[in-house]
C-alpha cells in the first residue's frame, strides 16, 4: 500500500495488463461471422433458478466493442497520470477505471444474462462514483446522484426484460434465447422490446431520460471520455443490437425506438448548438450521436449501429481528451474562456480538428462512412431519414461553431502538453482515419450527406459569434426546461409524499397504540379511583353487578 | 447437533449470569464468541438432506398431556436462517470485544441467539411458541438498558406490539392444534386444512413481527434506540422469525387457508415497500433510516411468500438471509457512528465522511449499494426471485393483481436507490466537516465489516449455495 | 374420580385439630411464643398432606393444591415470628380452620355443606386480614371485607333457598333436571345468585373490590394464603357445583355469564395493576386478573377438560403467588416496605429473594424462561378456543399483553442497576431464613416444572378419565 501511494505507473501497468488481456481475447473474434447455433428448443415452464456462469458469447461486434473499451481505458489511464497527477484520490480513481473495464467486458461478452446485468449495474455504480469523484463539489454530488437514480430507474427495465426473457424462453442464456427465438415467431416481443428500450433509454441518455448525461460533466474529463462518451453510454446500443432478433418482429417496439431516436438526435443536436460550455456541448453531441445509432437499430440493422458506435467511440474519446487538454490550458471548460488556442495547444488543435471533422461527417474520416451507413440503412423510412439528415446539418454546424470558438481568435500563450496526454490524442486521431479502411461507400448518400455537412459548416461559421438571446434561442439554451421534471417536480412530489408518510406514521397509524395506551392509563386511573375502601360502595357494586348479570342471563333465557 | 447448537449459548448465558465477575469486558465477549462459534459449527455440520425432509431430527416426548413434543429439526427453509442467527451473534460478540462490555449484555445476547435458533428448528407448535417468546424479554432488557437514554418507551412499545401479536398467534395455534388434533407441524399438514380463522390469527401475529404496514411503527423506534448489537439482532434475526413463521406455519402448514389471505399479505407487503421507501427519504437519523429500509425489504419477502410458489419460498429465504447480512452490516456501521459521535443524525454527523474516515465511508457505501439490490451482491437475488415469483404466482393471487404488485414493487428499488444516494450525499460526500471524534474504523469494527461483506459477496456471486438446497424448479435443459 | 367424603374430610379434620392445638398451646403459655403454635400447625399440615396423598393418591386436585399451599404458608409464616403485633396462636388457628373450610367445600356434595364450608373458609380469612393488632388500616380492610362478604353470602343464601324452593333438593345432581316454562327463569336467578358468593371469594369483577384493600393491608403471608389456598378452594368448589351439581343443560345459563365475568376480571384486574408501584398492590390486582384466566376454562362444556385446565393453571399460579408473596413478606420484614423503590435492584443485591420473585412474576405473566407459566396459559386457552366464544380468546390474548406491561415493570425494577442501599439482612433470624427457604424451594419447583412441565401437569388432574 505504502509503495503504491503517490505512484501512478503501477495503475497504468495494471490497466495495460487488463486491456492487453481483453484485446488478446477479442482480436481473434474481430470480423468473424458468428452464427449462434444449437439445438435448444425453448420451453414454457420457466427456467431453473439462476446461476452465474462465465460462458462467453463473443461476436465480432462484441470483440470490436471490447477492443474499443480496452484501448480507450488504457489511453485514459495513461492520460490521467498527468491530468489527474496531483489528485489525492488517484488510487480509487484508477482502480475504478479497471473495475469499469471489467464490467464493460462482462456486458459485451457474457452469455449469461445475469453476468450481463452485473456488468451493466457495476458500470452504473462506477459512473456514479467517478462523476462524484470531486465529492466536495456540489455539482458533482448532484450530477452523480442524478446519474445513479435515472440509470437505475431505467435498469429496472433490463431487470424485468431478463425476467420475462427467462419466463418466455425458459433460459437465461443469450445464445439459447437467440436460438429459440430463431425457431419460431418470438413471443412477448413487444413487452421485451419495450422493457429493453426503457433500459437503454436510461443508460444511453435518450429522451425522456436524457438530462443526466450533460449533468455528469463535473466528473473528471478523462472519465467523461471513457464512460460518458465512448463506452458505457454506448453499451445500450450494443445490447439492443445483440438482442435484436428477440424483439425485431414487434412493430410497436421498433416504432417507439425510432421515435425516441428521432426526437433525441435532433433536440440534442440543437442543444449542443447553443451551449456556452465546451464539455456540455460535447455531452449533448454524444446524446445526439447515440440516437443516430438507435435509429439504425430501429430499422433492424445492428451491424451499422455498432459500426457507428465504434467510430463515435474513437472520435468522441478524442474530442473529450482534447477538451481536457484545452481545459488544462485555460482552467475552465467555458467557451467564453477559450479562443485562440490554436497555437497554445497545437496538438489539441490538430487532433481535435480531426475529431470535429469526423463528428461533422467529412470524408475521409470514419464519421463520414459510418453516418453514411446509417443513412443508407434508414433510407426505407423517409421520416427517419429526413431527421438524420437534418441532424447531420446541425451536427456539422455545432462542430464548426465549437471548433471556431475554441481555437480561433486572439492567440493565447503556449501551453505544454506532456507526451502521456498527446500520445492518446494522436493515436485516436489516427484511428479516426484508420477505421475508415474497408468501409463501404454509398455514392449517392455520401454526396448528399457531404453536401449537408458543408451546409452545416457554413451555418456553423455564421453562427459562431452569435449569442442566443432570441426567444427561441433562450428556450433552446434552457433545453426546453425539461430538466425541471427531475430537479423540481419529482423531488418535490417524492419529498411531499415522504413527509406525508412520516406524518401518517406518527399521527395516524401510531395514534391507535397511543390511544390504547391513553385508554388503558385512563381506565386504570378510573379503576383505582373506584377503589375507595368504602364498604357501602363495594356492597352497592356487588348488588349492581348481580343485578346486571342476572338480567343478562334472564334476557338470554327469555330470548332463546 | 441441533441440541448442541441450542445448548452452547444457553450454557454461556448461565455461566455469565452466575459468575459475571469472572467474565468482565473482553472475557465475556470471548465466551460469547466461543459459544456462538460452537453453535455455528454445530449447525454447519448438519448434513444437507433431501428438500422437504427434516435433517438432524430429534423427536422426544415432552408434555404428553397436551401432546407437545420436543421435536426439532431443520430443512432447506430453516437451516440457512439458523446459520445466519449463529453467525450474526458471533459478529455481535466480536463487536463487543472491548473493555467496557457488560457480561449481562452478552448473556442476554446468548439467550436471544438460543431462542431464535430454537424458533427456526422447532417442529412443534408449542415449542415454537415458547422459543418465539423466549427472546422477547431479553431483547427488552437489551434495548432498555443498553440503548439510548430514552430507549425504554421504545423497548416497551416493541415488546407490547410483539406480545399482542404473539398472543393472538397463540390463539391461532390452539385453534389449529384442536382442529388437527396435533401440535406437530408435520402432522397438521397431513391433516389437510383445519382452520381459516387459525391461519388468519397466526398471520396477524406474525405480521407484527415481520412487520407489515400498518403494524410496523414499533420497528423504527426500537431499532433506532437499541444499542448496536440490539439493532443488529432485531433486524437480522427477529424480523426473520416473522417471515420464517409465515413460510413454515402459513404457507407450508396451512396452505389452503393461507391462499385465501395471500392477496392481503401481498398487498400489504408491497404497500410496505413503498411506504418504507418514502419514509426513508425523510429520515434524518441514520439508524431510523436503516430501520425503515428493513420494512421495505421485508415487504419484498412478504410478497414472495404470498405468491406461495416454490420460487417465492426460495426468494423469501434468500431475501431473509441477505437482508440479515446487509442490514446487519448497516446497523453495525450506523451503530459505530452513534457510539462514536453520540448521535446518528445525518445533520449532526456532518458531511464528507469520505475525507474524514475513508474506510468507514467506503464500508457504508458498499453496504448501501448492497441494500439497493445491486446485482452481484446478496441483496439482488431475493428481489429478483420475488419479482419472478410475483410474475407467475402459485397462490390464488390473480396474476394481473400480482403483476401490478410486481411493477409497484420495482418502484421500491428506485426509492431505495434514492435514499441511499441521499444519505451518501449528506454523509459521505461534501466538504468534510472535521470533528474531534473523527476516527476511522478500528480493528474489531473492521473485522466485523469484512466478516459480513464476505458472505454478502459470496452469496451474490454464488446464489446456488442456497438455491441448491431447494428442489429444482423449472426446466433444466 | 371426584374426591368426596373421608378422603377429603380426613385431612380437614387433621387440619382443624392442628389449628385447635396451636390455639390452645398459645393460650396455655403466658409468654408469647411463636414456635409453640407454629410447630403443631406445621405438623398438622404435613400430616394432612400425607394423609391426603396416602388416601386419595396421586394425581392430586384442588385438595392437593390447598394442602401444599397451606403447608408452605405455615412454613413461611415463620417470617412473622418477631412481629409482636401478630398473635401467633390466633394466626395459626385461623389459617388452619380456613384451610379446613377450603377442603370441605371442594369435597361438598350438597349445598348446605357447601355453605358451611364457605363460611368456615371466609370468616377466618376476614379475621386473618384484620389480625395485626392496632393496625387501623388492616382493621378497616377487614371490616370492609366482612361487610361485603356478608352481602355476597346473603345473596348466595338467597340463591340456594331459591334453588331448594324450586327443586326440593339440596343434593348435587338432583336439582331440577326437568324444569320447564317460567320456572327456568327462577332457576336462572337461583343459579346466578348462588354463584355470586363464589365469584366474590375468587375475587372476580364486579365482586373484586375487597381484594386490593385486603391484600395490601394484611401481611403478605396472609395475602399469599388468600391468593393461593382460599382461591383454590373456592374455584374448585365452584367448578364442581357448576358442572356436577347442576344439570348439564343448565350450562347455557351460566356459561355466558362466566365468560363475561372472566373477561371483565382479567381486563379490570390488569388495568388496575398498571398504575401500582408497590409489589403487594401489583400482585393483588394481578390476582384479580388471574381469577379471570382461572375461570375462563369453565366456558367449555366438558367437565374433565375444563376442570383439569383450571386446576393445572391454578396449581402453577398458586405456587407462583406463594413464592411472590412470601418473598415480599421477607422484603417487608427487612426493608419495611414493598414499594418499587425498595424492590429496585433486589435481584442483584439479594439474589435468593429477588431472582425467585422475578421468576414467580414471569410465571404469572406466562413468559419464558418461566415456561410452565406459558404452558399453563396454553392449557387454559384450549377449552376456550375449542368451545368458548372466540372473542373471549382474543380478550385473553390482549390481556396477556396487558399483564406483561406491569409484570415486566416489576421484573425490570428487580433487575435495575444496583444503586439503592444494599439489602439489610437480619442477622441470625431463623424465621426469615425459613421464609427464604420457602421462596427458594418454591422457585426451584417452578424452574423444575419449566424444564419438565409434565412433572407438574401429569400430577394435577382432579378428574382422571378411566381408560376403560
Amino acid at each position: 500500500m505504502k509503495l503504491l501511494k503517490g505512484r501512478r505507473w503501477p495503475y497504468v501497468a495494471l490497466t495495460a495488463l487488463v486491456s492487453g488481456a481483453v484485446a488478446w481475447w477479442a482480436i481473434p473474434h474481430v470480423g468473424t461471422r458468428t452464427r449462434v447455433v444449437g439445438d435448444y428448443q425453448g420451453n414454457d415452464i420457466g427456467p431453473v433458478l439462476p446461476t452465474l456462469t462465465l460462458d462467453a458469447l463473443v461476436s465480432s461486434a462484441s470483440a470490436q466493442v471490447m477492443l474499443l473499451a480496452a484501448a480507450v481505458a488504457f489511453f485514459v489511464q495513461l492520460y490521467s497520470t498527468k491530468y489527474m497527477g496531483d489528485d489525492p484520490r488517484f488510487r480509487s480513481y484508477a482502480l475504478l477505471i479497471v473495475l469499469f473495464l471489467l464490467a464493460m467486458v462482462a456486458v459485451v461478452a457474457a452469455d449469461n444474462l445475469f453476468v450481463l446485468l452485473i456488468g451493466w449495474e457495476v458500470m452504473g455504480v462506477c459512473s456514479y462514483l467517478l462523476i462524484g469523484h470531486h465529492w466536495e463539489r456540489d455539482d458533482a454530488q448532484s450530477g452523480a446522484a442524478k446519474a445513479l437514480l435515472v440509470t437505475r430507474a431505467a435498469d429496472i427495465g433490463l431487470l424485468l426484460a431478463i425476467l420475462i426473457l427467462g419466463q418466455t424462453y425458459g433460459t437465461y442464456s443469450i445464445s439459447e434465447i437467440l436460438v429459440a427465438s430463431g425457431l419460431e415467431h418470438p413471443r412477448n416481443a413487444t413487452l421485451i422490446g419495450l422493457l429493453l428500450i426503457v433500459a437503454v433509454v436510461g443508460k444511453s441518455a435518450q429522451v425522456p431520460l436524457q438530462t443526466w448525461l450533460p449533468d455528469a460533466m463535473p466528473g473528471p474529463t478523462p472519465i467523461t471520455a471513457l464512460i460518458h462518451a465512448a463506452t458505457m453510454v454506448a453499451a445500450g446500443v450494443f445490447l439492443l443490437a445483440r438482442l435484436l432478433p428477440v424483439y425485431a418482429t414487434s412493430q410497436v417496439a421498433m416504432t417507439t425506438l425510432a421515435v425516441v431516436a428521432a426526437v433525441t438526435m435532433l433536440s440534442a443536436a440543437l442543444f449542443a448548438l447553443v451551449q456556452t460550455d465546451l464539455k456540455r456541448a460535447l455531452a449533448w453531441s454524444t446524446v445526439s450521436q447515440l440516437a443516430i445509432m438507435f435509429a439504425a437499430v430501429a430499422v433492424a440493422d445492428g451491424r451499422v449501429a455498432v459500426d457507428h458506435l465504434m467510430s463515435h467511440g474513437a472520435y468522441k474519446a478524442l474530442l473529450f481528451l482534447g477538451c481536457g487538454v484545452v481545459m488544462h490550458a485555460v482552467g475552465s471548460s467555458a467557451l467564453s474562456a477559450m479562443g485562440g488556442l490554436r497555437r497554445a495547444t497545437p496538438v489539441a488543435f490538430w487532433t481535435m480538428t480531426v475529431g470535429f471533422l469526423a463528428l461533422a461527417g467529412i470524408p475521409p474520416t470514419v464519421g463520414f462512412f459510418t453516418k453514411d451507413e446509417v443513412l443508407e440503412a434508414v433510407r426505407g423510412t423517409p421520416a427517419l431519414f429526413g431527421v438524420v439528415l437534418l441532424t447531420s446539418i446541425v451536427t456539422a454546424a455545432y462542430s464548426t461553431r465549437l471548433w471556431a470558438l475554441t481555437f480561433l481568435g486572439e492567440a493565447k500563450e503556449k501551453h505544454q502538453t506532456p507526451w502521456v496526454m498527446w500520445l492518446p490524442l494522436a493515436l485516436l486521431a489516427l484511428a479516426s482515419f484508420a477505421l475508415s479502411i474497408g468501409k463501404p461507400l454509398h455514392l449517392g448518400i455520401g454526396a448528399l450527406s457531404t453536401v449537408a455537412a458543408v451546409v452545416g459548416i457554413g451555418l456553423g461559421w455564421l453562427l459562431r459569434a452569435r449569442t442566443f438571446e432570441s426567444r427561441a434561442g433562450r428556450v433552446l439554451a434552457g433545453e426546453f426546461g425539461y430538466d425541471r421534471v427531475f430537479t423540481r417536480f419529482i423531488p418535490a412530489i417524492a419529498g411531499w409524499k415522504a413527509r406525508t408518510v412520516v406524518w401518517a406514521d406518527d399521527n395516524l397509524i401510531d395514534s391507535y397504540p397511543r390511544g390504547s395506551v391513553h385508554a388503558a392509563t385512563g381506565s386504570s386511573w378510573l379503576v383505582d379511583r373506584l377503589q375507595s375502601a368504602k364498604a357501602q360502595l363495594y356492597a352497592t357494586g356487588i348488588a349492581v353487578g348481580v343485578l346486571a348479570l342476572v338480567t343478562y342471563a334472564l334476557v338470554r333465557v327469555v330470548v332463546s | 447437533m441441533i441440541a448442541a447448537a441450542l445448548l452452547a449459548p444457553t450454557v454461556a448465558a448461565l455461566v455469565l449470569a452466575v459468575a459475571p465477575r469472572a467474565f468482565a469486558g473482553r472475557r465475556a465477549a470471548e465466551l460469547g464468541a466461543i459459544a456462538s462459534l460452537v453453535a455455528l459449527v454445530e449447525l454447519a455440520r448438519i448434513p444437507v438432506g433431501r428438500p422437504g425432509t427434516l435433517w438432524a431430527e430429534i423427536d422426544q416426548p415432552w408434555i404428553d398431556l397436551i401432546g407437545a413434543r420436543f421435536h426439532v429439526g431443520v430443512d432447506e427453509v430453516s437451516w440457512p436462517l439458523a446459520l445466519l442467527t449463529a453467525f450474526l451473534t458471533l459478529c455481535c460478540c466480536i463487536w463487543l470485544w472491548r473493555r467496557d462490555s457488560s457480561p449481562a449484555l452478552v448473556a442476554l445476547l446468548m439467550v436471544i441467539a438460543a431462542a431464535s435458533i430454537g424458533v427456526f428448528v422447532a417442529q412443534d407448535l408449542l415449542l415454537f411458541f415458547i422459543f418465539f417468546e423466549f427472546a422477547l424479554i431479553p431483547m427488552w432488557f437489551v434495548i432498555a438498558r443498553w440503548g439510548a437514554d430514552d430507549a425504554r418507551p421504545a423497548a416497551t412499545k416493541f415488546l407490547l406490539y410483539t406480545v399482542t401479536g404473539s398472543a393472538i398467534m397463540l390463539v391461532g395455534f390452539v385453534l389449529v392444534a384442536i382442529r388437527a388434533g396435533s401440535l406437530q407441524i408435520g402432522q397438521v399438514v397431513e391433516h389437510g386444512d383445519p382452520s381459516l380463522t387459525g391461519a388468519i390469527l397466526i398471520a396477524v401475529g406474525l405480521a407484527v413481527k415481520v412487520p407489515l404496514v400498518p403494524v410496523h411503527t414499533w420497528l423504527p423506534d426500537a431499532h433506532s434506540k437499541a444499542p448496536t448489537v440490539g439493532s443488529v439482532l432485531l433486524a437480522g434475526i427477529f424480523l426473520k422469525l416473522g417471515t420464517y413463521g409465515l413460510i413454515r406455519l402459513n404457507v407450508q402448514m396451512l396452505p389452503e387457508a393461507t391462499e385465501r389471505i395471500a392477496p392481503w399479505l401481498a398487498g400489504l407487503g408491497v404497500l410496505g415497500i413503498l411506504w418504507a421507501g418514502l419514509a426513508c427519504l425523510a429520515q434524518d437519523d441514520l439508524k431510523r433510516l436503516v430501520a425503515y429500509s428493513s420494512i421495505g425489504h421485508m415487504g419484498f419477502v412478504a410478497l414472495a411468500i404470498a405468491t406461495m410458489s416454490q420460487t417465492g419460498i426460495v426468494a423469501a429465504v434468500f431475501g431473509s438471509v441477505a437482508h440479515g447480512l446487509i442490514t446487519g452490516l448497516l446497523f453495525f456501521l450506523a451503530g459505530s457512528l452513534k457510539e462514536r459521535y453520540g448521535t446518528a443524525s445525518l445533520a449532526a454527523l456532518g458531511r464528507g465522511l469520505f475525507g474524514r474516515a475513508p474506510w468507514r465511508a467506503v464500508a457504508l457505501l458498499v453496504a448501501g449499494l448492497a441494500t439497493i439490490g445491486l446485482p452481484g451482491l446478496a441483496g439482488f437475488w431475493g428481489e429478483f426471485l420475488t419479482l419472478r415469483a410475483a410474475y407467475e404466482p402459485a397462490s390464488l393471487l390473480p396474476q394481473t393483481f400480482s403483476v401490478v404488485l410486481m411493477v409497484i414493487a420495482t418502484l421500491g428499488i428506485i426509492l431505495a436507490t434514492a435514499y441511499v444516494a441521499r444519505f451518501a450525499r449528506m454523509l459521505l460526500q461534501g466538504v468534510p466537516t472535521r470533528l474531534d471524534l473523527d476516527r476511522d474504523i478500528v480493528r474489531r469494527e473492521g473485522l466485523v465489516t469484512v466478516a459480513l461483506l464476505v458472505p454478502i459477496l459470496v452469496l451474490g456471486l454464488f446464489p446456488g449455495l442456497i438455491f441448491d438446497l431447494f428442489p429444482p424448479i423449472g426446466y433444466a435443459p | 374420580m371426584i374426591p368426596i367424603s373421608w378422603d377429603i374430610f380426613g385431612p380437614a379434620i387433621v387440619l382443624a385439630g392442628g389449628a385447635l392445638v396451636a390455639l390452645v398451646a398459645d393460650l396455655l403459655t403466658t409468654k408469647r411464643s411463636f414456635v409453640l403454635s407454629w410447630l403443631p400447625m406445621l405438623a398438622a399440615s404435613v400430616a394432612a398432606l400425607t394423609l391426603d396423598v396416602w388416601s386419595a393418591g396421586l394425581p392430586f386436585g384442588f385438595d392437593g393444591v390447598i394442602l401444599i399451599g397451606t403447608t408452605l404458608i405455615v412454613l413461611a409464616s415463620a417470617v412473622l415470628h418477631t412481629e409482636n403485633a401478630m398473635p401467633p396462636g390466633e394466626f395459626q388457628f385461623l389459617v388452619g380452620s380456613a384451610a379446613a373450610g377450603g377442603l370441605v367445600i371442594v369435597g361438598a356434595v350438597d349445598l348446605v355443606t357447601l355453605l358451611v364450608g364457605l363460611e368456615l373458609l371466609t370468616l377466618p380469612s376476614i379475621a386473618l386480614v384484620g389480625l395485626r393488632q392496632a393496625d387501623r388500616r388492616a382493621i378497616g380492610a377487614a371490616w370492609t371485607f366482612f361487610l361485603t362478604s356478608v352481602v355476597a353470602t346473603a345473596i348466595t343464601l338467597m340463591g340456594i333457598a331459591l334453588l331448594y324452593g324450586i327443586t326440593g333438593s339440596l343434593r348435587y345432581g338432583f336439582m331440577g333436571s326437568d324444569i320447564v316454562g317460567s320456572a327456568k327463569a327462577a332457576v336462572t336467578v337461583g343459579i346466578l345468585l348462588t354463584v355470586t358468593g363464589f365469584l366474590f371469594k375468587i375475587g372476580t369483577v364486579p365482586f373484586h373490590a375487597w381484594v386490593p384493600d385486603a391484600y395490601r393491608s394484611a401481611s403478605p403471608v396472609v395475602a399469599g394464603f388468600l391468593a393461593s389456598v382460599s382461591k383454590a378452594a373456592t374455584l374448585g368448589a365452584l367448578l364442581v357445583l357448576l358442572y356436577l351439581g347442576l344439570p348439564a343443560q343448565h350450562a347455557s345459563i351460566w356459561q355466558p355469564v362466566v365468560a363475561i365475568v372472566a373477561a371483565l376480571s382479567m381486563t379490570v384486574g390488569n388495568l388496575g395493576a398498571l398504575r401500582q408501584r408497590d409489589g403487594v398492590a401489583v400482585l393483588a390486582w394481578s390476582s384479580i386478573a388471574q381469577a379471570g384466566f382461572l375461570l375462563a376454562p369453565a366456558v367449555g362444556p366438558d367437565f374433565v377438560v375444563s376442570t383439569n385446565a383450571a386446576a393445572q393453571y391454578l396449581a402453577v399460579y398458586a405456587l407462583a403467588n406463594i413464592v411472590a408473596f412470601v418473598a415480599l413478606a421477607v422484603v417487608l420484614k427487612v426493608r419495611g416496605s414493598t414499594s418499587y423503590e425498595e424492590l429496585a435492584g433486589l435481584a442483584r443485591t439479594d439474589p435468593w429473594v429477588g431472582v425467585p420473585l422475578a421468576f414467580a412474576v414471569l410465571t404469572l405473566a406466562g413468559f419464558p424462561p418461566a415456561v410452565i407459566g406459558l404452558v399453563t396459559k396454553y392449557v387454559v386457552f384450549v377449552p376456550v378456543v375449542q368451545d368458548g366464544p372466540l372473542w373471549l380468546a382474543i380478550v385473553m390474548a390482549v390481556n396477556v399483553m396487558l399483564g406483561l406491561a406491569y409484570y415486566l415493570k416489576l421484573v425490570a425494577t428487580l433487575f435495575a442497576p444496583a444503586d439503592s442501599t444494599p439489602f439489610r439482612s437480619v442477622a441470625g433470624s431463623a424465621g426469615v431464613r425459613l421464609a427464604v427457604l420457602v421462596v427458594t424451594l418454591g422457585a426451584l419447583g417452578l424452574v423444575a416444572a419449566s424444564v419438565w412441565p409434565s412433572g407438574v401437569l401429569d400430577h394435577v388432574l382432579p378428574v382422571t378419565i378411566d381408560p376403560n
